[in-house]
C-alpha cells in the first residue's frame, strides 16, 4: 500500500524579471507506508520544492499529491510531521512548551500533554532539557526538540529537509543513528531530503536520486543493508560500493557550470 | 554576582580538583556590576552640581538668570511635597500621557499590525499615516484647542498623536520579520487564521512593540507637555509657563526636575514591562561575557 502518491508533478516559479523557472519537471513517486525514503541530489535541484508539495506547504503547477490513509481515515485531518532546516523553535516557549506546540493545537489537555512531551524528550535523548529555553541548547540539541516536536502528535508521515545539514560531521554520524533507532520503534513513512550521499546511504530503504534543469527524477536505488545500520557498517564494501555508485551519479547530473562539489 | 558554583555536582578535572570558570576580568566585573550605575551616576550628578555651583559663585549671576543648586533644591522640595502641584499638574499630566498612549497602541499597534499583515493595506494608507507625520504637529495644537478646549482631551490626542508613529512603525516591521518557516511551521499544524496569529505572530512581534512602547512613552510625555505650553489650564506645562510668568526661576528649575523624573518613571515602567512580558528575549537575558 502506497501512503504518498506523487503523480506528474511539475512546479513552475515566477523567476525574476517576469520569467518563469521551471523547477520540477513531471516528478511521479510511490512511497510505501512506513518506508524511509531519501531524496538526494546537488543543490538547486528542487528537493525542497518537492518536500514542501508533498508536505501541501506549496501547491504544483502541474499534477497532484494524494497522501493515501488506508484503512484509518481518521489521519486525513492529522497534520503531518515537518522537520526544517533550520529547527525553527518559538524563543518564547521552553524546549517542553515547543514540543507541546502540536498537541495544544490539538486539543490535548494539560496533564496528557505534559507525559506525552516527556516521552518524546525521552525518545531524542533530552530528558533533562524540558525546561529550558531554546537560545540555551546547542544547534544539535535544537534540532532533535524540532523532531520530538514533529513526532509529538503522532503523525504517520514525516517530512524533513536537510535536518542535519548545519551540524558537524560527528553529530550528524549521531544524529542519524538516533533517527533510524527512532523510525525503527515507530515505523512512520519518512520523506529525507539530503545532498550527502553517506547520509542518503545510511538511512534510507530507497534513494530517489534527483537532476537538475529541470528537477527530475534521475534515478532510483533500494539499499538493502540490514538494519540497524551501525557507524561502522559505512566502512564496509558494500557501502562504499554504493556511495561510489551515487557519486558517480550525481556528477552526471550536476549542471556543467562549476557548482561546490557535493559533501560526503 | 558571585562565581561560586552552588549545584550539587561541581566538575572536576581528572585529578579530582574543583573546576571553576575563570575569575572575571576587572573591567568585565565593573560591566557585569548591576549596581554600577547607582555609584557612577550619583557620582556625576554631584561633579555637575559642584560645578554649576562654581560658576554661578564666580560669575556672581543673577538669581532670576541661574539660581544656585541649592535654592533650586529647596524649591525642588517644597514643590514636590505640595499636594496641590500633585493634584493638579503632576496628576492632568499624567492622566493625559495615559490616554494618548492608550489611544495610540490601539490605533497604533491595531493598524501596525494590519499594515503588516496586509501589503494590500500598507500601500493605502501609508501615504495617509505618513502624511500625519511629516506635518509638523506642534503646529496643529492650535487647531485641537479650538476643537476641544483647554483642558486635558487637547492634549490627550496630542500626545497619542506623537506616540502612534513609532508604535506603528515597530509593529509593522515586527509582524513582518516573522521567519517565513514560523509560517510553514503553523501550515502544517493546520493553524487557523487566529491560531496563527496568538501562537506565532503576536509573541515574535512583542519585543518590537516594547521597544516602540520606549520610544511611545517619551514622545506622549512631550506631547501632553508642549500641549500645556501652549494652552492649557493645568499639567506640569502649564505649571513652567506659570512660574516664568512669575519670574519664579528657582521654581521653574524645579518644575523641570519633577518632568524629568515624571518622564524617567514612565521609561522605567516600560522597561520593567520588558521582563515581565518577554523575559525570554535576548534584550532582558543576562548579557554572556564575550
Ligand atoms: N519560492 C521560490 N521562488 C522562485 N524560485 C524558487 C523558489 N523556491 C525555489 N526556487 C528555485 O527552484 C529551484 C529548486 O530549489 P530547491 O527546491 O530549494 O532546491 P534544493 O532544495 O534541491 O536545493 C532553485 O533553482 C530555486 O532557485
Ligand atoms: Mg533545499
Amino acid at each position: 500500500m502506497s501512503a504518498i502518491k506523487v503523480e506528474g508533478v511539475s512546479k513552475v516559479f515566477a523567476g525574476a524579471g517576469g520569467q518563469s523557472m521551471l523547477a520540477l519537471s513531471d516528478v511521479s513517486l510511490d512511497i510505501a507506508d512506513g518506508e524511509f525514503v531519501v531524496l538526494l541530489g546537488p543543490s538547486g535541484c528542487g528537493k525542497t520544492t518537492l518536500l514542501r508539495i508533498i508536505g501541501q506547504l506549496e501547491s504544483p503547477t502541474v499534477g497532484r499529491v494524494r497522501l493515501d490513509h488506508g484503512d484509518r481515515p481518521e489521519r486525513a485531518d492529522r497534520p503531518l510531521g515537518f522537520v526544517f532546516q533550520e529547527a525553527t523553535l518559538m524563543p518564547w516557549r521552553t524546549t517542553g512548551a515547543n514540543v507541546a506546540l502540536p498537541l495544544e493545537m490539538a486539543g490535548m489537555g494539560r496533564r496528557e500533554r505534559t507525559e506525552k512531551v516527556r516521552e518524546m524528550l525521552t525518545l531524542v535523548g533530552l530528558p533533562e532539557a524540558e525546561n529550558k529555553l531554546p537560545h540555551q541548547l546547542s544547534g544539535g540539541m535544537r534540532q532533535r526538540v524540532s523532531i520530538a516536536r514533529a513526532l509529538a502528535h503522532d503523525p504517520q508521515v514525516l517530512l524533513m529537509d536537510e535536518p542535519f545539514g548545519a551540524l558537524d560531521a560527528q553529530t550528524r554520524d549521531m544524529m542519524n543513528v538516533e533517527l533510524q533507532r527512532i523510525w525503527l520503534e515507530n515505523r512512520k513513512t519518512v520523506v529525507f531530503v539530503t545532498h550527502s550521499v553517506s547520509e542518503a546511504v545510511f538511512l534510507a530503504d530507497r534513494i530517489v536520486m534527483l537532476g537538475t534543469k529541470p528537477g527530475h527524477i534521475h534515478s532510483i536505488t533500494e539499499v538493502t543493508l540490514p538494519r540497524p545500520r551501525t557507524i561502522d557498517m559505512t566502512e564496509s564494501a558494500e557501502f562504499r560500493h554504493l556511495t561510489a555508485e551515487l557519486r558517480r551519479q550525481i556528477g552526471e547530473v550536476q549542471d556543467t557550470e562549476a557548482r561546490p562539489a557535493v559533501s560526503a | 554576582m558571585t562565581t561560586t558554583d552552588q549545584r550539587p555536582s561541581a566538575p572536576t578535572s581528572p585529578s579530582g580538583q574543583l573546576l571553576r570558570p575563570p575569575p572575571p576580568t576587572w573591567s568585565q566585573r565593573l560591566r557585569n556590576n548591576r549596581w554600577l550605575s547607582f555609584y557612577t551616576s550619583p557620582l556625576l550628578i554631584a561633579l555637575f552640581l559642584l560645578a554649576w555651583k562654581l560658576y554661578v559663585e564666580i560669575t556672581d549671576l543673577s538669581r532670576f538668570v541661574l539660581p544656585p543648586p541649592e535654592a533650586v533644591f529647596s524649591s525642588f522640595i517644597e514643590q514636590i511635597t505640595d499636594p496641590f502641584v500633585w493634584q493638579t499638574h503632576i496628576w492632568t499630566t499624567f492622566y493625559e500621557v495615559m490616554m494618548g498612549l492608550a489611544l495610540a497602541i490601539v490605533l497604533g499597534v491595531g493598524l501596525g499590525l494590519l499594515i503588516g499583515k496586509s501589503p494590500l493595506f500598507d500601500r493605502i494608507a501609508r501615504p495617509f499615516i505618513v502624511g500625519t507625520q511629516v506635518v509638523p504637529k506642534v503646529a496643529l495644537v492650535p487647531l485641537f484647542i479650538l476643537w476641544l478646549g483647554f483642558g486635558p482631551s487637547s492634549k490627550v490626542v496630542m500626545a497619542a498623536l506623537l506616540a502612534f508613529f513609532p508604535l506603528l512603525i515597530n509593529t509593522s516591521f515586527g509582524i513582518r520579520s516573522v521567519p517565513g518557516s514560523m509560517h510553514d511551521l503553523m501550515t502544517t499544524l493546520k493553524a487557523s487564521r487566529w491560531e496563527r496569529f496568538w501562537r506565532a505572530d503576536l509573541p515574535y512581534t512583542m519585543p518590537f512593540i516594547l521597544a516602540g512602547m520606549e520610544l511611545a512613552v517619551v514622545q506622549a510625555t512631550i506631547g501632553a507637555i508642549v500641549g500645556e505650553y501652549l494652552g492649557g489650564d493645568k499639567g506640569l506645562g502649564r505649571y513652567a509657563v506659570n512660574l516664568q510668568n512669575g519670574l519664579q526661576v528657582d521654581k521653574l528649575f524645579g518644575a523641570i526636575l519633577i518632568m524629568a523624573l515624571f518622564g524617567f518613571t514612565l521609561y522605567s515602567i516600560v522597561t520593567g514591562a520588558r521582563r515581565l512580558l518577554i523575559p525570554w528575549h535576548e534584550s532582558v537575558q543576562p548579557r554572556r561575557t564575550p
